[in-house]
């Protein structure tokens, strides 16, 4: 008698995605039910559409079956392995990094990312907490994503290659905001990562590290108050 | 003899399930909204608008937790990191209680977002009544296991399907969630009498019933949630209310081409009349809409702008 063990297995074997369908089966040998095709659909399709849920533009990047192959190798590789289906989603960006797709559609699925990743944070961002805010998520792009994206994304006019800093991050009212980050601006949320931290011992700081910045550290302290970005 | 959580259960009436596509409307509805079922994997692990959300929604109305990836029947070690999410959730809300599926969702650690069946075994049943168990020492409020559809019967079984639930649930001493339109979907697509499996059942280990549409292909009956509540499927319910003797509540679950709220609480209100007519025991513990509460008095941050990719978001978050 097939354990259940065995019984579990066997329909993952024959559900999940696989480079080929398999033929036979442990519980059927090689009369496998129709109807089993229910559940491979379900399974797959519940997959597929959040996959193309989270990375809308990075989709439209690709034609309908070299998307169709693309998600196919993804998930064979990398079977959902998180409860939530979206955070199963994370290895994407991380798998397109081995595949030949243009360098700035592996940014784009990165910039998509982390767009859901802020807007899920678990973090509590709370006015007035004493640091940085813990959503925040610095990426660097070679190419200038974020103009890119707010046209859409179009394929047939790729973003300019051109370094940008972006940081992702949502304030305490909940809204998402991404915005285009400088030195200075970095280094006063790294500062403020610590409880604690005071802005009077950031200015030794940013003479070593930053000795041509002459901008004034209260002003960009207060803009990224205003901002949430920091939360002191 | 110390009595079994899932008798004390509040009848709650006729309530329905909590939609991301239903957000607006329902914080500012005056719809006869009684209660909302909430599905935890779409809050627990998610903060911000999400959380949000579901503060508002609890402030409001009593809730109740229906998961999707508890993974009862896996032969994987229970998710720590899930039950413990599902316990914290469960004590923020204030849910009244829990409910998952007797199936498996998970295998070597990797999820199928589906529900499979088990086979009818005994080393099936003995696994799941371990597992609960287990998760009753974890987590003190009734739980309750749903009936699945299924679309193949594995290989293995040892008893018939109402036999198997009798033996899990006995056994593990929890409550059931008869999902009435799972059992319509199963009669036909497995040619068993509805009502008959319905007789056979623990009837009064029900603490909820759960009501909802299915899509007809012809050669199957695949239960999607979607479309209206079929004549056949509420004959189905008012015959169960019948065979329990009692009143039960009942969500309306609609997850497929869901429609404007309207629709569902219509729904949920023909649930109502059904149990009033059925049941001359009644509703005396129904709680009503929170009168106490009002809305005004929170600040909604549900039209605020977002990202470039904002609108996406809001679906993805709630699915």
């Amino acid at each position: 008698m097939v354990s259940l063990r065995d019984v579990e297995r066997d329909l993952k074997n024959l559900l999940f995605f696989k480079d080929q369908l398999p033929k036979r089966s442990r519980l059927w040998g090689d009369q496998i039910p129709e109807r089993l095709s229910v559940y491979r659909n379900n399974t797959r399709t519940n997959w597929t559409d959040a996959l193309d849920h989270d990375f809308p533009l990075t989709r439209k990047q690709f034609g309908e079956s070299e998307w169709e192959n693309l998600r196919r190798r993804y998930f064979v590789k990398h079977a959902p392995q998180h409860w939530e289906l979206n955070t199963s989603l994370a290895p994407f960006p991380r798998f397109l990094e081995h595949e030949k797709v243009k360098a700035w559609v592996k940014e784009l699925a990165d910039y998509e990312w982390n767009d859901l990743r802020v807007f899920i944070d678990r973090a509590v961002v709370k006015r007035h907490s004493g640091i940085s805010n813990l959503t925040a998520a610095v990426r660097v792009y070679h190419h200038q994503i974020f103009d890119w994206v707010s046209a859409g994304a179009p394929a047939q006019k790729p973003p300019a290659e051109k370094p940008e800093v972006l940081v992702f991050y949502r304030d305490s009212k909940n809204t998402c905001h991404i915005e285009e980050a400088d030195p200075l601006m970095l280094l006063i949320l790294e500062h403020f990562r610590k409880p604690g931290a005071q802005l009077a011992d950031l200015e030794p700081v940013r003479q070593k590290l930053l000795p041509a910045n002459r901008v004034p550290l209260q002003a960009v302290f207060e803009t990224l108050q205003k901002s949430e970005l920091l939360l002191v | 003899m110390p009595h079994s959580d899932f008798e004390h259960l509040q009848v709650l009436g006729a309530g329905i399930g909590l939609r991301k596509q239903h957000f607006r409307d329902l914080l500012k509805t005056d719809l006869p909204v009684g209660w909302l079922e909430i599905v935890p994997e779409n809050f627990m692990n998610f903060g911000g608008y999400p959380q949000r959300i579901l503060e508002l929604v609890c402030k409001r109305w009593p809730v109740v937790s229906h998961g999707v990836n508890l993974s009862i029947g896996s032969c994987d070690p229970l998710n720590e990191e899930y039950v413990d999410r599902l316990k914290t959730l469960l004590n923020t809300t204030k849910a009244l209680w829990y409910s998952d599926h007797l199936c498996f969702t998970s295998v070597g650690g990797e999820y199928f977002h589906d529900l499979l069946p088990l086979p009818f075994s005994n080393e099936a049943a003995d696994h799941v009544v371990k597992r609960v168990k287990q998760l009753k020492k974890r987590i003190q409020l009734p739980f309750l296991l749903e009936n699945p559809s299924y679309y193949v019967k594995l290989p293995g079984a040892e008893m018939s399907e109402s036999e198997f639930f009798n033996k899990v649930l006995e056994e593990a001493d929890c409550g059931m969630l008869l999902d009435v339109n799972n059992v319509y979907v199963n009669s036909k697509n497995h040619h068993f009498d509805a009502k008959e499996f319905i007789r056979q059942l623990p009837l009064h280990r029900v603490g909820q019933i759960h009501m909802a549409g299915h899509f007809d292909r012809g050669d199957v009956v695949i239960d999607t949630h979607e479309g209206p509540i079929i004549d056949p499927v509420w004959e189905l319910y008012e015959f169960t209310l019948h065979q329990i003797g009692r009143s039960v509540s009942t969500l309306i679950e609609w997850d497929t081409n869901v429609p404007p709220l309207g629709s569902v609480v219509k729904e949920a209100l023909h649930a109502q009349t059904i149990i009033e007519r059925t049941c001359s025991g009644g509703l005396k513990n129904l709680p009503r809409q929170g009168s106490d509460v009002s809305l005004g008095m929170y600040e909604l941050p549900i039209d605020s702008p977002r990202s470039p990719l904002a609108e996406r978001r809001e679906a993805v978050a709630v699915h």
